[in-house]
């Protein structure tokens, strides 16, 4: 201020003003909390109001967006349809959603759904499925969808979800190239070591993953311990009972995949690679095995040769004694289209929904990222690559032995994000088995006891 | 004019303390609040929960093993980049500078002007196990058995985050000290010549104390830094943060609780912390390498 210590008044009283005007801005970070409109879904959809659509611009891309979009166009001509994209949800819609401005669909992949639900920041889209089916007469969308598609992406009961892709998880190798050698795909893990053996004689690293995201690994492993125990192990770990990650099958398991590292059957360097680099260098055929969801055709894109043959197979059990079928997977419908509580216009949102599940809408969607939908019958005459053969094998040859994911993963971002790290840390043989199994009981533990942390029951 | 003077220097200022105050200061003062709150992030609820969230951060391995890390780099890091910079401007510098020594600079300053994703990205296909540049190397001069999964492994993975650090940083601090030498008059290093001073001698006694300024400046950045490191444990490594915490860092936990995890207030909770943690070292920095100031 001026030397003679006298601050001007004036300038005081600009400050005075100015203050107000900063703190209004400042306080952006984090408003007054305000209620969620109570808007019920099914209602009738207001065609003059504007329609945003959030795309997830990953694997699947945008370009199967258009369809959809014009037919709500073509329905609305007065609304202000908009397409936005991102690939970084969290940091992207985060500030929208507190400040009450989400996108009126939103294709989800990144945001935390179950804190989002118990957040009651999601539309009950339950009305959905008793709709009229978009483009075939006399049916409810319930009718027109594949089995487990209404009963996913429930939490507590209520339907917050919609799923758009159908696909399994499991192993994925070259049938030219285990042809070529007369090697035959494992039922059980003993004979999976035995075959591995073989593999690194003949000069090829038997597996390989994508290290640098160790959970790609994870699945596999509780998916041979689900064999090997049954049902009930996956019922225990998801509710987290004392105890559960403590099972005689888990360690087995883990023993087993451990082998993977401590015999030599990973391709070298796995541990560090990240996913594309480990799938590039299957796709090179410098592994025989990899993990990885039905998506892996289209990430390769044009890295996978034409003569690849790419087929996927259900994981290994651990041994005849198994409880479970060897043909259990894990899949079943995908993706997530939610509905944010707070949008501005939800009903056209949902009435977005009702146009994507169309027959039509699926069928484009199949021939533009080579992924099986949700939809009956949208791949019919769809000219589907050796990939999606063999996945739809082993759709059809699971049968009711399909589950979608172990919850956890879904509803416990901390307890998953913990599974990543003990994978790291038994792929490097820091832990043994046993401790591996003892530090999940741990984490789970944690869970439970975390009153922040809200609790799903399967 | 006094009067007139000294409001036309308020005016010019008021702006940039303005957006100063509103997009610095206030997201940090208001980072002090959400610390004692439930904030999940999501909404715009939250619920005060007193220290909560400081009791449980007591109790954090993960942020233990994190700020383990830290303290680790912030030693070491320091300590290396200082010395090789002195190292190399002092043999830039020796008497009156080698041939090329402009050259030198130069080369030793582009990792600066990279940006530290770019740096990020780049260091990974050098650590890449199979192909990369690292292994690759080691592999052709026979020295195959040295060959490490480098960001993969626990052992190595930090160690390899901090070279990087190191590759990026000396660069900088040796056109820094090289300017401090440069400006030490001549005449000084004559004297100590007559004196019978060699090298050694020279450098201990009269170049060191007469840049003491700039190295002191330079630990302090370092320290700071150190307790950052963010965007390349972030871009670098495994996990990110692993394999199995191995590279953890404050900052990185803290992101990953705010968007990982949603935990918002604990996040805030970790950055009260960090902000503590950086006070008491920058101060304590300036503290220790407190010396005599040395006029000429």
């Amino acid at each position: 201020m001026s030397t003679d210590g006298k601050v001007e008044r004036r300038t005081l009283l600009r400050l005075a003003l100015a203050v107000p005007a900063a703190g209004a801005l400042a306080s952006c970070a984090k408003p007054a909390s305000k209620a969620a409109p109570a808007a019920q879904a099914g209602s009738k959809v207001d065609g003059a109001k504007a329609l945003e659509f959030f795309n997830f611009d990953g694997g699947y891309g945008k370009a199967w967006t258009q369809l959809p979009l014009d037919l709500y166009r073509q329905e609305f001509p007065k609304a202000d349809v908009k397409l936005t994209s991102g690939q970084k949800l969290q940091q992207q819609l985060q500030p929208r959603f507190i400040q009450g401005d989400p996108p009126d669909l939103i294709e989800n992949v990144g945001l935390d759904a179950a804190a989002l639900a118990s957040q009651k920041q999601l539309m009950d889209i339950g009305a959905l499925l008793d709709m009229d089916a978009y483009d075939q007469p006399g049916l409810k969308v319930k009718d027109t969808l594949l089995p487990g598609v209404a009963e996913a992406g429930r939490y507590d009961g209520v339907k917050y979800e919609m799923p758009y892709v159908f696909g399994v998880a499991g192993i994925w190798y070259s049938q030219p190239l285990m042809d070529k050698h007369g090697w035959t795909y494992p039922k059980h893990w003993d004979e999976m070591l035995a075959l591995c053996a073989e593999i690194k004689k003949a000069g090829i690293a038997p597996w390989t993953y994508q290290g640098k995201f160790p959970g790609y690994l994870t699945s596999p492993m509780l998916m041979t311990a689900y064999k090997a125990a049954g049902p009930d192990l996956k019922k225990k770990i998801d509710n987290l009972e004392p105890n559960a990650w403590r099972d005689p099958a888990l360690i087995a398991a883990a023993e087993g995949y451990q082998e993977l590292a401590s015999k030599g059957y990973l391709l070298e360097g796995s541990q560090a690679l990240s996913h594309t680099q480990s799938q590039t260098y299957w796709a090179q055929s410098k592994a025989v095995f990899i993990p990885c969801g039905g998506w892996l055709e289209n990430e390769l894109g044009a890295i996978a040769p034409k003569d690849l043959g790419m087929t996927m197979v259900p994981v290994p059990g651990l041994s005849s004694a198994d409880k479970a079928p060897f043909e259990t997977v894990t899949g079943g419908p995908g993706g997530a289209l939610i509905v944010p509580a707070q949008a501005k216009n939800p009903q056209g949102g949902i009435e977005l929904l009702r146009i994507i599940t169309s027959k039509k809408c699926m069928r484009n969607f199949t021939e533009l990222t080579k992924s099986l939908s949700v939809v009956k019958g949208a791949s019919d005459g769809v000219a589907l690559s050796s990939a999606n053969k063999s996945m739809q094998k082993v759709i059809d040859e699971a049968g009711t032995n399909i589950f979608l994911d172990w919850s956890f993963r879904l509803w416990y971002k901390k307890l998953l994000d913990n599974s990543d790290k003990a994978m790291a840390a038994l792929m490097n043989r820091e832990v043994t088995p046993d401790e591996w199994s003892k530090r999940m009981q741990k984490f789970a533990d944690e869970t439970a006891k975390d009153p922040s942390i809200k609790k799903f029951h399967a | 004019m006094h009067h007139g003077k000294y409001r036309f220097v308020l005016s010019l200022l008021l702006v940039p303390v303005g957006l100063y105050a509103v997009f610095v200061i206030s997201p940090y003062l208001q980072a002090f609040s959400i610390a004692l709150t439930d904030w999940q992030g999501m909404t715009a609820e939250s619920h005060f929960i007193g220290f909560d969230n400081f009791v449980k951060l007591f109790h954090d391995p993960v942020f233990w093993t994190a700020l383990r890390h830290n303290v680790f780099l912030l030693v070491s890091i320091p300590l290396v980049i200082v010395s090789l910079s002195l190292f190399f401007s002092a043999m830039l510098n020796y008497q009156g500078g080698v041939p090329g020594s402009r050259i030198y600079k130069v080369v030793y300053f582009f990792p600066s002007v990279l940006s530290i994703a770019v740096v990020g990205v780049l260091w990974q296909f050098v650590f890449e196990p199979r192909n990369g540049l690292l292994n690759g190397f080691l592999q052709a001069v026979g020295l195959g058995d040295l060959r490490q999964i480098w960001l993969g492994d626990g052992k190595t993975a930090l160690g390899s985050i901090m070279a990087v650090v190191v590759w990026g940083g000396v660069g900088f601090y040796v056109v820094l000290f090289t300017a401090a030498m440069s400006a030490i008059p001549k005449d000084l290093y004559e004297a100590a010549l007559l004196d019978g001073a060699g090298p050694w001698q020279s450098f201990w006694r009269l170049t060191l104390p007469l840049i003491w300024g700039s190295v002191q400046v330079a630990i302090a950045y370092l320290v700071i830094g150190a307790l950052d490191m963010f965007a390349l444990v972030q871009v670098l490594s495994v996990g990110p943060g692993g394999p199995d915490d191995a590279t953890q860092v404050i900052s990185l936990y803290m992101y990953t609780n705010a968007f990982t995890y949603g935990n918002f207030g604990y996040a805030a909770a970790i950055g009260v912390a960090l902000f503590a943690i950086n006070l008491i070292l920058t101060l304590l920095t300036f503290r220790l390498t407190r010396r005599e100031r040395v006029e000429y």
